[in-house]
């Protein structure tokens, strides 16, 4: 099953698994954050956009950008903007 | 409606917390209301009066346009319309600022459940309410609700909510940056009954006006507002006529369950789980550094989607939304995400979608946090509920093509103005042209470059020369900013820039409130990144006059000698002077997908067209062009060796989150 535009679901019932729907590369059970399994870049929150500038003239939280990619082809499956400080969000809980 | 599943002792009755009404509703038995409805409706009739009640909602609008004169109804159309049953359940809402609709079934269920006693809701009235806690998405959005009486008793609604020009509160234009609690705000006003017997009421009017730096335009809305509702009764008086009480009653009834089979359908298509989006906002008041996480959560189970906002911050500052805000922004973005094709029909789909607010937070604050900046919080509400469902949809089969990233609404920069105008008069307002907006990307397609926010389909940004005719200001340039737009396999679409200097007054007083200046709030789906940021510059002591003595028009703020002042994101106490250049920009569209996967042929017509800067097309994008002009070219080898070497740095730059965790302490946390 599709569940986003690089990742889909293989296997049934408690073996389920995100899978990389470029290189079919295991990303982990899916009761689990995929994110976790995944290569993970972390930048400046500039790298986010060329518009975005250094976010420490206007607060003093230490924010970043991730990219996480396939760790078998390097795609990249999911960015976040988050405190530094933070765990990458648990976004997707399939049922 | 939401059910609460906070604290005991949270009383939810617009008090000291949101009103969440009960199902069902508390009426006065004094209260007569039209239940009877036909059986059956003849299919013609059905459709006539399906798309005459929807029409009603439009004619409702053109006329508050046309009776009202200020910039935000007349030129802006920041209002909407909306129609509900005897009971107040939603049958349409007019096409305008779709959460102003979202947030006026709680007033009018206040109203049936508190005023039908005394004193009373009789044929003619009309109530006024603009209260957060009862339900309004912030005090500036005035509501006036209409009973559509037929045999002495209440058939349906008819409702509109206004931004008004200014309602009060400390600041010109009533966005009030600094305001600690609502003490500092326009007075939040529960329904009260403005409208009695199709007179207004002159000792409430009188009241209600003194809060106002310019009455005069707020008595015209009220009566443009009170017009738009008699020409919507009058229409439906007239439908009631021709065709029957109880045939009309029966097409309400059957818009609202057409809309209900029709949710459930597209329900059928998603699997059951939860989807979380989590954003942040800065700058609760003027001076504050901090970062606040916002989240909007959805659960889907069987038929019912439930959305709660469980990580959010507790309450803070002037950037709190109430739960009412909250509500109206989801709801904003359900409807054209699962109910596009029900003509903004939303009683059916909120018969299964709940709302689990937890009280105290930054979307559900208690009384008397100040909620007036709810152009920060709702809006970001539904920003972040774009992300949440659209990542449910990706997982949704057929439904997937209908997601689409964040846009350039995620977060509106408020540059609110005000002083003494050329003629000598106060004035106060707000710059309304980032209501010009982008549409995030989608799965198959593009964003769109200045789309509007979809979830306002008619409102405007305003006529440059309107706004240069009504206030002391002169425009120097607004256009789109290339790049703005999040990079991805289909881009976000671009949001735009636009300065202004005074025009015929030597000061102009600025209050700016906004977030979305430090963090990026329009996000991506899908491995797309984030758009562009909200920004405000202020030039110090340009060479502006030198350069118009020149006849020169400068199109960036770049262009222009001076001297820059780095702004925060709320300001209070700021000053434009005659050589100073003031500048906003707006977030656009977030990206969709891996930007290595885009067609490099997309990325040469977005250089070829100014869209997209020939750096960032061979830094993010990995395209590698030559030739300028109508030789430019993708140099198609180059472009797929340098893609196959970014893919594999990143398998080399990227660590696996133990090892980041590690390093910064809280692996395992």
């Amino acid at each position: 099953m599709q569940v986003s535009e690089t990742l889909e679901v293989v296997g049934e019932g408690g073996n389920r698994s995100f899978s990389c729907r470029r290189c079919e590369h295991s990303l982990g059970p899916v009761a689990e954050n995929f994110k976790l399994t995944a290569l993970v870049e972390q930048s400046p929150l500039a790298a986010a956009n060329p518009h975005v500038g250094d976010p420490q003239r206007y607060v003093d939280e230490a924010m970043v950008f991730r990219r996480f990619y396939c760790p078998g082809c390097g795609t990249q499956i999911d960015t976040e903007v988050a405190r530094a400080r933070d765990v990458p969000l648990l976004d997707i809980e399939l049922a | 409606m939401g059910t609460a599943t906070t604290t005991a002792e949270t009383v939810w009755d617009g008090v000291n917390d949101s009103y969440i009404p009960p199902t069902p509703l508390n009426i006065d038995p004094a209260v007569p209301l039209h239940t009877a409805a036909a059986d059956e409706v003849d299919g013609v009739d059905y459709e006539v009066l399906r798309h005459a009640l929807w029409n009603v909602n439009d004619e409702h609008g053109m006329t508050i346009e046309k009776v009202s004169g200020s910039p935000f109804a007349s030129n802006a159309h920041d209002f909407n319309t909306v129609i509900l049953t005897e009971d107040g359940e939603y049958v349409f809402f007019g096409p305008h600022i779709q959460y102003f609709s979202g947030a006026m079934d709680m007033p009018i269920k206040w109203t049936l459940e508190k005023l039908g006693g005394s004193p009373g809701i009789g044929e003619g009235d009309m109530f006024l309410s603009n209260d957060p806690w009862v339900g309004s998405s912030h005090q500036s959005d005035v509501q006036l609700t209409c009973p559509v009486f037929w045999e002495g008793r209440i058939f349906c609604w008819v409702a509109n909510a206004l931004h008004q020009y200014d309602i009060g509160g400390n600041t010109p234009g009533s966005f009030c940056a600094d305001a600690e609690s609502v003490f500092d705000e326009p007075v939040p006003i529960p329904p009260l009954k403005m409208v009695e017997a199709d007179r207004i009421r002159p000792d409430l009017e009188r009241m209600y006006l003194r809060h106002s730096r310019q009455p005069q335009l707020v008595a015209l809305d009220l009566r443009a507002q009170m017009a738009g509702n008699i020409v919507a009764r009058n229409r439906i008086l007239g439908f009631i006529e021709r065709y029957g009480p109880e045939t009309v009653k029966a097409v309400m009834r059957k818009i609202i369950a057409d809309g209900e089979v029709s949710f459930l359908q597209r329900l059928e298509q998603i699997p059951d789980g939860t989807w979380r989006a989590l954003g942040f906002l800065e700058a609760a008041l003027p001076g504050d550094r901090g970062v606040y996480p916002v989240t909007v959560n959805v659960h889907k189970r069987g038929d019912l989607l439930t959305f709660d906002n469980k990580g959010s911050h507790e309450a803070v500052g002037a950037v709190n939304s109430t739960f009412s805000g909250w509500r109206a922004g989801i709801i904003s973005i359900l409807n054209p995400f699962l109910a596009y094709d029900q003509l903004y029909s939303t009683g059916g789909m909120l018969r299964h979608v709940r709302f689990e607010p937890e009280v105290g937070t930054i979307n559900c604050p208690s009384f008397p946090a100040s909620v007036t900046n709810s152009q920060i919080g709702n809006v970001f509400g539904g920003a972040l509920a774009n992300v949440a469902l659209g990542k449910m949809m990706l997982a949704a089969g057929e439904l997937r093509d209908e997601a689409f990233a964040a846009g350039g609404g995620s977060v509106f920069p408020m540059s609110a103005i005000g002083g003494v105008d050329q003629w000598g008069n106060e004035f106060g307002t707000g710059f309304l042209d980032p209501l010009g907006g982008a549409v995030g990307a989608f799965p198959n397609r593009d964003g769109v470059d200045t789309g509007g926010t979809f979830y306002e389909p008619k409102t405007l940004m305003g006529n440059v020369e309107q706004i240069e005719q009504m206030f002391p200001v002169l425009y120097l340039y607004r256009r789109e900013r290339p790049d703005s737009g999040g990079a991805g396999r289909f881009r976000g679409g671009n949001g735009g820039v636009f300065g202004v200097v005074a025009h015929g007054v030597e000061t102009i007083f600025h209050a700016p409130s906004a977030a979305g200046c430090a963090v990026p709030t329009s996000l991506g789906l899908s491995g797309g990144h984030p758009a562009a940021t909200n920004g405000f510059r202020m030039l110090r002591e340009s060479d502006v006059r030198a350069q118009f003595a020149q006849r020169r028009i400068p199109q960036e703020i770049e262009d222009f000698e001076g001297r820059q002042d780095l702004v925060q994101p709320k300001e209070r106490g700021m000053t434009q002077g005659v050589d100073d250049v003031w500048e906003v920009s707006w977030c656009a569209g977030g990206g969709y997908g891996d930007p290595l996967e885009r067609d490099p042929e997309l990325v040469r017509a977005d250089v070829a067209h100014g869209r997209v800067t020939p750096a960032t097309a061979l830094a993010v994008y990995g395209v590698v062009l030559s030739g300028v002009g109508e030789g430019l070219a993708v140099d198609a080898a180059a472009t797929e060796a340098g893609r196959e070497a970014e893919r594999r740095g990143r398998l080399e730059r990227g660590r696996t989150w133990a090892e980041i965790g590690k390093e910064a302490g809280d692996a395992g946390k």
